[in-house]
């Protein structure tokens, strides 16, 4: 904002200031845009380690272009220091199901969060699991009980 | 000012609500100017921005660099944008009726404060090229956003801003509908 006033004899950035005020008024930012951001530092985890995104087919596929996923099928992995966690998101309208492989393949209890609900299934021993009937939106993973890790793991936010 | 953003990444880190609200705030025009940029619909704009806060509360303790934040936020929104923009090419989108018209009664309101002027540049814009409407967009963020911004927003180098958004804002002067808005005091035609 300041950087207007500074710059404010060049006729570009005065055109540009310009297109910032209409823009403000003919496509404004919705104001639950802003509190929703505010709402999701409830979301923080304090006991929990971070399996970060690894891989996205449905971004990754975007940037090299080459191959084409099936169609409705996407494929993500999240990594820890202590877990792998793939997952297949099948896409029916608009729900999901989704179809996980917990590596190392151990049996553990798998929690869904969504911002609106929770729900657990159990991993198999072979560190396989299923959810069906998950709703679109932001969703991410609480795996608990396994062993190769003493802290609960927590995936990334992805939208499904 | 980055060791205010230090400051407030750290506190928000532990929880200070107050300090992760100025962030939200701080950059949330950054985030809607991005998801516009890439013509989102305001339930796919309202996912995109929700979802690159939640990365980043998730990756509050491991903020190096606050100076870059403003980046890696534009960066994980234009990837979220990017991968609903390819989903909705495969998908018909079936419940962003009712939201949209939430929104569309905000802009009306708003659009009552906007004079014929306004209105002529705003269209104008509208019918510049898909890549100068996506720079001018981005640049029309509140607050003005910085080239390193600007680039993780768009996936365009740094060096390639400057003489595009002067390319652009020159269409744009040319555009006829604007002839007699007397735009360009300070520059010959």
């Amino acid at each position: 904002m300041t950087d207007d006033t500074l710059h404010s004899g060049d006729p570009d950035e005065l055109l540009l200031t310009e297109l910032r005020r209409v823009a403000a008024l003919l496509d404004p930012m919705p104001g639950r845009l802003v509190r929703a951001g505010r709402e999701s530092l409830t979301w923080r985890s304090v006991d929990a380690e971070l399996a970060a995104l690894l891989s996205d087919s449905a971004v990754d596929d975007e940037r090299a272009a080459l191959v084409r996923s099936t169609a409705g099928l996407r494929a993500v992995a999240f990594e820890s220091s202590a877990l792998t966690i793939e997952l297949d998101v099948l896409v029916d309208g608009p729900r999901r199901t989704l179809v996980g492989q917990l590596v190392p393949a151990a049996a553990a209890a798998v929690e869904v969060q969504t911002t609106e609900l929770r729900t657990t299934v159990a991993a198999d021993a072979q560190g396989v699991f299923r959810v069906e009937n998950v709703p679109a939106g932001q969703m991410r993973l609480r795996v608990t009980g396994h062993p190769a890790s003493d802290s609960p793991t927590e995936t990334s936010w992805i939208t499904i | 000012m980055s060791a205010e953003l230090t400051h407030l990444v750290r506190a928000a880190g532990a929880g200070d609500q107050d300090a992760w609200n100025a962030i939200v705030e701080r950059f949330s025009g950054l985030l809607w100017a991005t998801v516009r940029a890439h013509r989102l619909g305001p339930s796919d704009s309202a996912e995109v921005v929700q979802t690159t806060w939640l990365r980043l509360v998730e990756q509050l303790d491991r903020v190096r660099d606050p100076d870059r934040l403003g980046g890696w936020l534009a960066t994980t929104a234009r990837n979220e944008c990017l991968r609903l923009i390819r989903q909705s090419r495969r998908e018909v989108v079936t419940d962003d009726l009712e939201r949209f018209e939430d929104e569309t009664d905000t802009a009306l309101d708003r659009g009552v404060l906007a004079t014929e002027r306004d209105r002529l540049l705003w269209s104008a814009f509208a019918t510049l090229g898909e890549r100068c409407q996506a720079l001018l967009r981005i640049l029309m963020a509140d607050a003005a956003p910085s080239y390193q911004e600007v680039s993780a927003a768009l996936g365009m180098p740094v060096g390639a801003i400057g003489p595009t958004r002067q390319r652009c804002l020159e269409r744009l002067r040319r555009d006829p509908q604007l002839a007699d808005l007397n735009l360009d005091a300070g520059e010959a035609r």
